[in-house]
Formats: structure tokens, sequence, C-alpha cells
């Protein structure tokens, strides 16, 4: 699993050639809350695609530095986990597509704590974040695969999150 | 006095790192080290479709993004103050009030947020900071051409430079105040407050992005 590394004479913290900042619960969600209520309908999309860009770019960066994409999936799971997000289970992932299962997602977990039940699912990083790992894992472009989240504890929803994955020619 | 390296080699070196859960739960909050270009993207492509509209809901927009910052700073800053970690690592370097903004900026230093430095800080009254990289302009020079429009891109920077002021001299982060809603209210949205002005920004062709925090007249 590659590192963060800590840059001190610019103070910038770099993981896959993507530079990385703290932020907490509050900041995620009232930064979505805000261009939710401000942007209207095209939000969601807004959100999601903005993850698409650094996702592929990072995960693509971990290929050039040695990782096999056979292995993208797992490493995108771990480089999630490893950075707050949750957990993201990838089994039964094909170039065709498939299911994701999102574990104690921060973005549902926080929106829920901060806003209460949404009625519509706020995982739109992880949406973004899944397009890349999937375009990269199997040499897509992001623009072939659509991601829509089924199921979101935000909602309402059990326990996990779930994202579909459909890879369109 | 303050050992400013001595903060960002410490608050560096905790192990700030997904769970099994993948979560990150640390000072009250439950944190990420998230994409810089995620937050530009979502930030600047809301303000440009904002500014195709009109001074209205440009203000508008400009308001959400500061206010998203204000709590940030309300909870990330007012989280870190209270914690265990700033009691082992901070506080035994506080003399003054005036430590507690220098430390927590020596804290910022090791957020990923860029070279945070204060230039002058007059308590109760002023503080001004200068950010020589900070992530919002970076990421706004790396997309887009410099700005000639009013106003600079560095939202969350500057709600924080006021937020540390609101946490000091409009409440009194050192009395130790349970951070509810209700506080949140009383530090940055009630008269008195601070606010702050950026006053020079990178996406504007300045040098450095430098933010002057003072009362709201």
């Amino acid at each position: 699993m590659p590192k963060v590394e800590f840059e001190k004479a610019t103070n910038t913290a770099i993981l896959g050639e993507e530079s990385l900042v703290f932020h907490c619960h509050h900041y995620n969600c009232t930064l979505q809350k805000a261009v939710q209520d401000g942007v209207g309908e095209g939000a969601a999309a807004l959100l999601s695609s903005a993850a698409i860009g650094p996702a592929f770019r990072q995960l693509e960066a971990f290929v050039r530095e040695g990782a096999k994409r056979t292995e993208i999936l797992a490493l995108a799971d771990q480089t999630f986990g490893e950075v707050g997000f949750g957990r993201l289970e990838f089994s039964g992932m094909t170039r065709a597509g498939g299911d994701v299962t999102l574990r104690s997602s921060h973005y549902a977990m926080g929106w829920s704590s901060l806003f209460g039940e949404s009625k519509t699912p706020v995982c739109h990083f992880a949406v973004g974040f899944v397009t890349a790992a999937v375009a990269v894992a199997f040499e897509l472009t992001p623009a072939s695969i659509h991601v829509e989240e089924t199921a979101c504890f935000a909602c309402g929803a059990s326990d996990d999150c779930r994202l579909r994955v459909e890879v369109r020619s | 006095m303050i050992d400013h390296d001595g903060i960002v080699d410490a608050v560096s070196s905790l192990s700030l790192v997904g769970n099994e859960e993948g979560l990150i739960p640390a000072f009250g909050l439950y944190l990420t080290r998230h994409y810089a270009g995620y937050y530009n993207k979502v930030s600047f492509s809301y303000l440009h479709q904002a500014e195709k509209m009109g001074p209205e809901a440009t203000a508008l927009a400009r308001a959400a993004l500061t206010e998203s910052g204000h709590v940030c700073a309300f909870n990330t800053f007012g989280g870190i103050m209270l914690s265990q970690e700033w009691e082992a690592v901070v506080a035994p370097m506080i003399e003054t009030r005036e430590d507690w903004i220098r430390g927590m900026v020596a804290v910022v230093n090791a957020f990923g947020w860029g070279v945070w430095q204060v230039d002058a800080l007059e308590g109760g009254k002023e503080l001004r900071v200068t950010v020589k990289n900070s992530y919002e302009s970076t990421g706004y020079l790396d997309e887009y051409p410099v700005r000639s429009s009013e106003g600079g891109v560095c939202f969350l920077a500057s709600a924080s430079v006021a937020g540390l002021m609101n946490l000091l001299y409009h409440g009194d982060i050192t009395k130790r105040p349970p951070l509810s809603r209700a506080y949140y209210r009383e530090t940055f949205a009630g008269k008195g407050r601070f606010v702050a002005e950026e006053v020079r920004c990178r996406s504007k062709g300045d040098a450095a992005c430098e933010f002057v925090a003072t009362r709201e007249a």
C-alpha cells in the first residue's frame, strides 16, 4: 500500500501524485449541502464527477509505481479506507460491471449525524471514486461507466450503502 | 513560547489513518485525508455557475462557501483545541491567549493546507495571515486563468482565519465550552463576530494569499 508523503517545505501531503488535505465530516457534509442547495438538480453529477479526476490520476499513478491492474480494486478499497471514507467491497466486479458494497460511509454517517435522514443518496464522492477505480482496473474510460447508489445509509438503508456499476459500450 | 516546528513534527507524526472500518475518529470528529482537487473542483464549479447567473447568485455562493469554512473552523479547530493531543503537545507552550492562535496555525501547517504564517496579531482586534501556497489558489491556477473579477477564491482559508479569532476573542474556547450548535451561532453569527477578507490571492496574480480578520462593522 503506497504511503502518504508529507513535504515539509510546502506543508503538502501527497499520495499517488495527488495532494491530500485533512478535513472533517462537518466540513465535508456542510460543503456538499451548500453545493446541493445552491446548484440544485445538477449537484449530484457535479459532486460525483469532481471525484473522478483525482481518483483516476491517483490510481493510475499507483499503476505507474508498479501496482498491477488486477490489484487496483483491492488497492482502491485500501486507499479509500486509509484516508477515512469507509470500506469498499468490489467482489464479483467484472469489466461489464457489478455491485459494490460501501461499509461505514463517511459521507452517509456524517450526513445522518448532522442533518438527519436524507431523501436522496449522499455518497456522491464514492460514486466518482468507484467510477475511477473500475476505469483504471479494467482500462476503460470513466465516461463509459455509470455508477448509481441504489441504497444509502443516510436514506435509512439499514446498514451498508450499495452502488451498481454498469459499463456501457 | 510556541515551538512551531515542534508542533508540525508532532502532529505530522500522529497516526491519523483509517481503522478497520475505514474511518479516522480523532478530536471528536471523523477526519478524512481528502483530495484537494475534489474540494477545488466542487467549490469553483459552484462559484463559476453562480458568477454566470449574476451578482446576487455570486454573493449567495460566496456566502455559502464561506459558511462551510466557518463550520470547519469551529468544529475542527475547536475540536483540536479541546483534545488530549492539544493538552499534551501545545498547551504546555501557551503563555498568552495569542499563543492559542499561533499554536493552532502550527497545527494547520500539518494539515496539507499550505504554508500558513501569522504576520500580525492584535489580540481582540485583528489577525493577518499569509498563506504562500494555499491549496485553493493552487487548484484554481491549475484549472483556470488568473481571475480578473473581484474577490479571492480561498474560501476555506479565509473563513478559518476568521474562525481563529471567533474562537478566541468572540467566543472563548479556553473555557472548554461544548461545541454545540448554539455555541456555534453565538460564536460565529452573533453581533461583534470576526469576519475575514482575502486582500491578496494568487488566483488574481498575487504572489501569496493574505487574509485580514477584523470585527464585523
